[in-house]
């Protein structure tokens, strides 16, 4: 598997094709031209907006659509449940703003020519071609991709949160693919050999904020140790180059954390001692440390509240769906577990009476500790109207609060309550 | 692996953290069946002063239907967006934030007026070409349609040349909208206009007879048919983007 990734991606620098070359194949060069930076706008009369295809090439027009702008893409869960990996034309898209013409397209894109910063605090700053990653020992890591912002909708039981209101179809399960961070670092001669200060790493990409804006660029700033743990510099993704649309030609992935942080269009990593004050790291994407009451303010600080870096434990009933109608008898209930914790999911309980009785259900992990883990247990539910639970716990003992407004927070983000569908059985 | 059907008792509320506020979300959420969070295609926002200036501001970076999802918003948020909104490079003065929240705090609230009744619109005969200029336009384009500093070219004059160029072009400007760079009275602009497909038919053509009439010094470009609320409602259902409209600038 890695080693067709590689020649997939060897095939795309090696055939002499320029950036333009791959996006006239992909027939998106009317866009690349037409579009500097300009939002494709609304056009269709009455219907508001475009179809997910004509945001991003190649995407279903089944995923719902909830910015046609910059690309804000949702997957219908009874979709993004056929597939163990999920593939690229249904997965979840979510772009502040987007890199044009590369992130119009499910194409990869070529590595050659495509520079990466790293500096900062460190000894010696230093810039590099990305068509050195294929050449190093390749890393695969499945993991769930996973918006911080996914969920939110369910908020509004309590108080509705600002933004995008997202079901539970802003996740996927993804196979990346590339080079450890810490091996790209080992070629170094001189090292890059950051200062023993540095406690964080900001990653930007080569997005940019609309002409004329004044808009601030968008990084987030990762700790240090998770990075040098986890991170790989993806130029893959399920086997193929890693698509423009989700970051290609290198996106910064740090397995078990939220989307939001794995930064598309990798263009720069600088060491830091202290966290960006950039507006995408305070005060938004963070969370308060204490829980506060649903629709009370908070002024966020560094001390009192955490960027969106690891993901919460979670859990996703995929069938049933809610409100489906089902024939009496044994209901099979299923769904995917994960978390952003090393040791990912120990256990899914699931409770088909309101929490007084929970059973653990089958749990099966066949994409590591990052990637989600199915689960299935079978019930029996009497005739009528049925609310069935599911509740994930990590090796730490880390589990969904059953309240998921508990971490009610203005901008919505990190939803992890305890899932429930409701169920009619005839 | 299979340990399904082992019983688990557990206390169910358990979260020692909780509030009192929190239990009692936890009993409504009980009692609520949850509605499904993917909204059907937007009817755009509710009729209100103000509503063309949300429509002007908001479109430039988001579809209306995502600021009508977030109707429901307790007003410190949406004051909050507005903060946020301005960070993230929005222009509004003082007076145009101030117009943005009242609007929004009273239509996309926490308890928004009822709707009016379908049916209850004004009737064709009664529409203003000022007034709908008033309401859509001035913010970018000024009340005299002289423009504003470098990002807004004027109307006054330009419109009526356009209109005599290609009298099917202004439709689509107003219905799509219009994006990228063009040259007006010797100014270079390069900017974005959201579309304005929500006027009515007889809206855009009164608006456009207003604007098409004004003159630019003494020039005159002669008499011209007006523009009829048929003829823009054959410019509708092209799906256009604002580069396409560009691109049939005469």
């Amino acid at each position: 598997m890695t080693d067709s990734i590689a020649r997939a991606v060897a095939q795309l620098f090696d055939s002499k094709m320029t950036r333009r070359d791959v996006f006239r194949v992909a027939g998106l060069t009317a866009v690349a031209s037409a579009s500097n930076f300009s939002p494709l706008v609304r056009s269709v009369y009455a219907q508001d907006k475009l179809a997910a295809s004509k945001v991003i090439a190649g995407k279903s027009d089944a995923l719902i659509v909830h910015n046609d702008r910059t690309g804000v893409l949702e997957t219908p869960l009874n979709l993004l449940r056929e597939h163990q990996i999920t593939p690229p034309d249904i997965l979840y898209v979510r772009n502040n703003q987007i890199k044009e013409p590369e992130g119009r397209t499910l194409d990869g894109v070529a590595l050659q020519g495509w520079t990466i910063e790293l500096g900062g605090t460190v000894a010696f700053p230093r810039t590099i071609d990305a068509s050195m990653l294929a050449g190093l020992p390749q890393t695969e890591v499945t993991m769930v991709l996973q918006c911080s912002g996914n969920g939110r909708s369910f908020f509004a039981r309590t108080v509705k949160t600002r933004g995008t209101q997202w079901a539970h179809g802003g996740m996927g399960n993804v196979t990346f693919s590339g080079p450890k961070l810490v091996d790209v670092l080992a070629t170094f001669d001189p090292p890059l050999n950051p200062r023993p200060e540095v406690r964080y790493v900001t990653a930007e990409g080569a997005d940019m904020p609309p002409e004329g804006s004044k808009r601030p660029d968008f990084e987030h700033s990762l700790p240090l140790q998770d990075v040098m743990d986890r991170a790989i510099l993806a130029i893959g993704m399920n086997g193929a180059p890693l698509p423009g649309a989700h970051g290609g030609p290198v996106r910064l992935v740090v397995p078990g954390y939220y989307g939001t942080m794995n930064i598309k269009w990798l263009s720069r990593l600088r060491f830091d001692v202290e966290q960006t004050n950039n507006v995408n790291q305070i005060p938004r994407y963070r969370i308060p440390n204490d829980p506060i009451e649903p629709g009370s303010p908070i002024t966020y600080t560094f001390e009192n509240s955490t960027p969106n870096w690891r993901q919460r434990i979670k859990s996703v009933i995929f069938s049933p769906l809610n409100e489906e109608s089902l024939p009496a008898g044994q209901v099979e209930v299923s769904g995917v577990a994960w978390g952003g914790n090393p040791g990912g999911v120990t256990a899914v309980h699931v409770s088909t009476n309101d929490g007084v009785t929970w059973h653990r259900a089958a749990l099966d992990s066949p994409h590591g500790e990052y990637g989600w883990y199915n689960f299935k247990i079978n019930v029996t539910l009497p005739a009528g109207k049925s609310r069935i639970w599911s509740r994930a716990f990590d090796p730490v003992g880390n589990a969904q609060p059953l309240d998921g407004s508990i971490r009610w927070n203005p901008s919505g983000y990190e939803w992890q309550g305890a899932d429930y569908v409701d169920v009619t059985v005839t | 692996m299979e340990t399904s059907g082992r019983f688990f008792p557990g206390p169910f509320f358990c979260v020692p953290a909780m509030t009192r506020l929190h239990r009692a979300s936890v009993l409504l959420v009980f009692t609520l069946i949850v509605t499904p969070a993917v909204s059907p295609a937007s009817e755009g926002l509710p009729e209100g002063p103000g509503v063309n200036l949300v429509y002007a501001k908001c479109q430039q970076c988001h579809p209306i239907s995502y600021v009508v999802d977030s109707a429901g918003l307790p007003d410190f948020l949406w004051q909050d967006t507005l903060v946020l909104m301005k960070q993230l490079g929005m222009k509004v003065s003082e007076e145009e934030e101030q117009s943005l929240y009242t609007y929004l705090t009273t239509y996309l609230g926490v308890n928004p007026p009822p709707k009016a009744p379908a049916g209850d619109t004004q009737p064709a005969a009664q529409v203003d070409g000022a007034s709908v200029y008033a309401g859509a336009c001035t913010v970018c384009h000024g009340a005299d349609g002289k423009g504003a500093s470098e990002a807004f070219p004027p109307l006054a004059g330009h419109a009526a040349e356009l209109a005599a160029a290609d009298r099917a072009y202004l439709p689509l400007v107003v219905i799509y909208g219009l994006s990228g760079d063009i040259d007006v009275a010797g100014k270079h602009f390069n900017g974005v206009m959201p579309p304005w497909e929500h006027l009515s038919n007889e809206e855009i053509a009164a608006v456009l007879n207003l604007v098409t009439d004004w003159q630019a010094g003494d020039a005159s470009t002669g008499e011209r048919q007006p523009y009829t609320a048929s003829e823009i409602e054959r410019s509708r259902g092209l799906e256009l983007t604002g580069p396409q409209v560009r691109e049939r600038r005469p």
